[in-house]
């Protein structure tokens, strides 16, 4: 039970960081490699509020997610807007840049050592007892809840509310919309600044949970099958994508070879592509596109 | 802050050669390979720091007889072909003496390759120690690190037998490099050899980020107690994992640099350390000289994190006390394959080497909890002298 | 077929450049003549510098082929030069293999695992194929951490220099020369390639696949030729690596390795040949750069942690420069120097 217990909580990371990659997909076609560095800046943002500004921690965290959502939004108009109209592969490779430039930042200004962000808010993550055998962390019971909220939210919104259909209409065909008067660089804006703001509170949480360093980042690329596995441009599909991927690592690990959790997430992950190319959810692409 | 730091240090290195610089007869040029960057930085930076700090306030000072040391420091980021083109440059540019590595067991292969070529001794001070520097210790290769797998593996289990109950079950989590893997695996050894159970070796791959379903599987084995020797945001992580499950039994980790610290902040009176460094609530005169130099610098790195290279300073200043006219290479791996040096009360006894063993002869474990009743932390267990085979 | 489609592709025929690299024969020779007699005034440290670049060019050439080129992207460059490093090492170690047999055995290996990673390129594309040569990656890697585990090689595998004709390469001189004509041979081959009906097939099938298809190529055997051969390639120059270097470790061949490969196509310029061979002498060079710019304008910042995260975000803040200022890369650059200072020149070349 506890192991199913840690493949839900798993899932919802997973689930919660890339469903970042699909927002920015899904309406760009551009895949943001500097995801995993961006959810971690947005715990260090964390570590910055709580040092400098506010001393309460509900106070922190809502300082950290505005400040996250000005950063995705620098994100793009800084950089992520000169490269529309570029290459895809040109645009991907950006980010792949920005990776690395977030990353050395981060080490600049916060040091290589890890930091206890949780001490730092004085946040207790106790130990909760859901069955008498099951146990989770108070962190990763919130990293549940807030995953299963923002899907949530996030499908009305792309659904319902009229920027949301905006957002779906650029995904299908970025030139019809721009005729119908769909300001583009709105929509994709508005992607990365939800992008950044679902994955800010991915790192938050998980290094509530944890402890912060920048290496932390990697669970943006471990997030990354989950993203592919369902397709990339669909949001259940992430989240399917994420179950499978977490069940797999957790399953490896418990009754297999804990070294085999890094390979084969990635090898599943090609099985299922040569299978379905497009991934699980994900809408047939046309041939021609890198 | 940053600046004041910056402009400190600059004045601390002005005695200092930043540059390639020719040995003269009253300077001996030391090369550092360090894991200034990159994934690794965490756990070396500080004692690459440390070790400077040493040696610059040494030459302030004056030098030893008249002897000071030049360091020349490159980052070779944790990585084997950084480190490798950076020993290249330390034999063929610089024309170093020594080399001091304090950087990840990847960068080793390399720096040992080119230094014995080079026959230029080399000092793993803040790494972990290698096989090679243990008996029967290969030329040229010597260790003043605090930590060493294998060892600390034994006095672990040693203290373990100590605390628990002779038909314990106890679980190891290793992470997936050879020196940790194979550390643990001695441990696991040394316990089933004690008659007690094991719950298994658990090997976290290198970049880990979630460690529950490690800790999970360890519980459910039934492990009463829990071995961990892994750099140490690996340790504390697993022990942090198997306390959100509710896991209320003794976990013992190596007493890394950042120990101190953290377990301050922890709290946790059933986490153990076992290492060969002290502690800085000891508030001894060594103790106090370092936090001074740590504060007078302006650097804002906890002192504790340093120690390691610290020490290593303390050893090239006991070589230089005892170097005679002749500072080549050769002159300064004679001396260092015949030595005690006094570790001024930062370690349980001094580090001698011989012929045989550039490691250790004698080997001094304490272990440190936290301790509720004083609120603040312990000594669990006073120096115990082990021998080195 | 407009370039944003496509991504950054080269768009010239072959035969003109055919024809400009006959008439830049003198400046080639002038490089070659140049490059022969450097050590001649360099230091040791310089040549280290210059055959870990050879070592780096000779990766570049291949990656550039594959994804400049063909149009294939591939994150599994690190781990093909690990496969090259490991077989070499591995059959050092078991069977004390010399040269003759590890290099070739290195070479085979690498086509062999560039066909098997190859073969998903049949079915995927773009961001999905660069995710399969991912687990390529981390594969090879996986493969290679437990044979050092096994082997007790807690410190890599240590490689004696290798011995050619009975002459040992380890000293400086020597690896320089012999990686310079390695690295030379290298471009040789990849330009008589993209010149020969396979170059313009890659060319085809990277402009527009079904148009290919229509043309008659066979775009199956043309991709998996390419990862065949510049796998292949890229395998040799991690055997090399591991006798430059004397050691082969896992731990020499991280992800970041292969992005830093990437990044020498984009900087040097897509497409491009000798944009691959900028490329990685830029790469090379820019933490030396940086670590020079910090030792001779000491004022910016001492802090031995601080220059070396610099160092690093210097990096990052490169690629994005070229990519968002100068997508042509270095190549692109240079042609508009040449095209500003050697104007007369070039008009009687157009006909």
């Amino acid at each position: 039970m506890q192991i199913l217990a840690n493949i839900v909580v798993l899932t919802s990371l997973y689930a919660l960081v890339a469903c970042g990659y699909v927002l920015v997909y899904k309406v760009s076609r551009v895949l943001n490699l500097a995801h995993g560095e961006l959810m971690i800046l947005g715990a260090y943002l964390l570590v910055a509020t709580s040092a400098g500004i506010a001393s309460d921690p509900l106070a922190a965290i809502a300082l950290t997610a505005m400040f996250s959502i000005v950063v995705g939004l620098s994100v793009y108009l800084l950089l992520m807007r000169k490269m529309t109209g570029q290459p895809v592969l040109a645009a991907v490779l950006t980010t792949v840049a920005l990776g690395i430039l977030l990353r050395g930042a981060m080490v600049l200004i916060w040091g290589p050592q890890q930091l206890n962000v949780g001490a730092m808010i004085s946040f207790d993550n106790a130990s909760i007892a859901l069955t008498d055998s099951v146990r989770v962390s108070t962190a990763a019971l919130w990293l549940v809840v807030c995953t299963f909220l923002v899907y949530l939210g996030l499908l009305a919104f792309l659904h319902m509310s009229r920027w949301g259909m905006r957002m779906r209409a650029s995904g299908q065909n970025a030139l019809l919309a721009a005729q119908r008067g769909i300001n583009l660089h709105t929509v994709y804006a508005l992607a990365w600044t939800l992008s950044t703001f679902s994955g800010s509170l991915a790192g938050v949480l998980v290094t509530l949970d944890s402890r912060i360093d920048v290496n932390m980042a990697v669970i943006g690329l471990k997030a990354f099958p989950a993203a592919l596995v369902g397709g990339l441009d669909s949001l259940p599909g992430a989240l399917i994508g994420a179950g499978v991927i977490a069940a797999l690592e957790v399953l490896l690990i418990h009754y297999v070879n804990p070294l085999l959790s890094d390979v084969v997430p990635f090898l599943v992950l090609i099985a299922i592509l040569i299978v379905r190319p497009w991934g699980l959810y994900g809408t047939k692409e046309e041939l021609n596109r890198v | 802050m940053k600046i004041i730091q910056f402009a400190k240090s600059l004045v601390l290195s002005a005695t200092v050669a930043a540059g390639p610089a020719l040995a003269a007869d009253d300077e001996v040029v030391i090369g550092v390979s360090a894991a200034l960057s990159g994934s690794a930085a965490g756990t070396y930076a500080a004692p690459a720091e440390g070790l400077k700090l040493y040696l610059d306030l040494l030459n302030e000072a004056g030098g030893v007889n008249g002897k000071t040391v030049s360091l020349v420091i490159y980052d070779d980021q944790g990585d084997a072909s950084r480190a490798a083109s950076n020993a290249k440059r330390f034999l063929t540019q610089d024309d170093v003496q020594m080399i001091i590595s304090v950087s990840t067991s990847a960068t080793f292969a390399p720096i040992i390759s080119q230094a014995t070529r080079g026959k230029v001794p080399v000092l793993f001070a803040g790494s972990v120690c290698p096989a090679e520097t243990m008996p029967p210790a290969k030329p040229l290769l010597y260790c003043s690190t605090g930590f060493s797998a294998v060892h600390d593996s034994i006095a672990m289990v040693d203290y373990l037998r100590d605390r628990e109950s002779s038909d314990a079950t106890v679980g190891f989590s290793a992470m997936g490099i050879p020196i940790s893997r194979a550390g643990m695996e001695e441990a696991e050894r040394l316990v089933l050899k004690a008659d007690m159970k094991s719950a298994g070796v658990e090997i976290a791959p290198p970049g880990t980020a979630d460690y529950t379903s490690f800790a999970t599987k360890l519980i459910q084995n039934g492990a009463d107690a829990v071995l961990s020797w892994a750099p140490w945001a690996v340790q504390i992580r697993f022990v942090d994992a198997l306390r959100k499950q509710g896991w209320k039994g003794n976990a013992y980790v190596g007493h890394l640099a950042e120990a101190e610290l953290e377990m301050m902040k922890m709290k946790d009176p059933n986490l153990f350390t076992l290492g060969t460094n002290v502690m800085l609530f000891e508030d001894s005169e060594a103790t106090q000289t370092l936090v001074n130099a740590v504060k007078e610098s302006g650097s804002n790195l906890h002192p504790e994190s340093i120690l390691d290279g610290w020490v290593g300073g303390i050893v090239v200043e006991a070589v230089l006390e005892q170097l005679g006219e002749d500072t080549s290479a050769e002159a300064i791996n004679a001396v260092m394959s015949n030595i005690e040096i006094d570790t001024k009360g930062l370690r349980g006894g001094p580090i001698k080497w011989t012929d045989d063993n550039h490691f250790r002869e004698t080997i001094y474990y304490r272990a440190y909890r936290w301790s509720d009743e004083k609120s603040a932390m312990e000594i669990a267990r006073d120096w115990k002298a082990y021998e080195v085979e | 077929m407009s370039n944003i489609e496509t991504g950054i592709g080269k768009m010239t025929p072959a035969t003109t450049r055919r024809k400009r690299l006959s008439q830049n024969q003198v400046a080639w020779i002038g490089l070659i003549v140049l490059l022969v007699l450097l050590p001649t005034s360099a230091t040791p440290f310089h040549l280290d510098i210059a055959s870990q670049i050879f070592i780096a060019g000779i990766g570049a050439l291949a990656l550039m082929v594959l994804t400049g080129i063909a149009g294939q992207i591939s994150l599994g460059h690190s781990g093909l030069m690990a496969a090259g490093a490991f077989t070499t090492g591995i059959l050092y170690k078991e069977a004390g293999a010399g040269i003759w047999i590890t290099l070739p055995a290195s070479v085979v290996a690498g086509a062999v695992i560039g066909l098997i990673f190859g073969l998903p390129s049949l079915r995927l594309r773009g961001i999905y194929l660069a995710m399969s040569t991912l687990a390529l990656h981390f594969l090879v890697i996986y493969l290679g951490g437990e044979y050092e585990f096994a082997s007790g090689a807690s410190t890599g595998i240590f490689l004696d220099p290798p011995v050619v004709f009975g002459f040992e390469i380890y000293d400086g001189y020597a690896w320089y020369y012999v990686l310079l004509a390695l690295v030379a041979g290298t471009y040789w081959g990849c330009r008589n390639l993209l010149n020969s009906k396979t170059g313009r097939a890659w060319e085809a099938l990277h402009a527009n696949e079904t148009a290919a298809e229509a043309l008659g190529v066979q775009v199956a055997n043309y991709k998996l030729l390419a990862f065949v051969i510049t796998s292949g390639i890229a395998s040799f120059s991690g055997a090399l690596f591991a006798y430059y270097q004397n050691f082969v470790s896992v731990e020499a061949f991280t992800l970041f390795l292969s992005i830093q490969y990437i990044a020498m196509i984009i900087i040097g310029g897509m497409g491009s040949l000798p944009g691959a061979l900028l490329g990685a002498v830029f790469v090379t060079l820019v933490p030396y750069f940086v670590e020079w710019l910090m030792e001779a304008v000491p004022y910016i910042g001492l802090d031995i942690t601080t220059v070396s995260s610099a160092s690093y975000a210097a990096f990052g803040l490169l690629m994005i420069l070229f990519l968002v200022f100068e997508p042509s890369g270095l190549t692109g650059i240079w042609k508009r120097l040449v095209g500003q200072f050697a104007s007369p020149s070039k008009r009687e070349d157009t006909p």
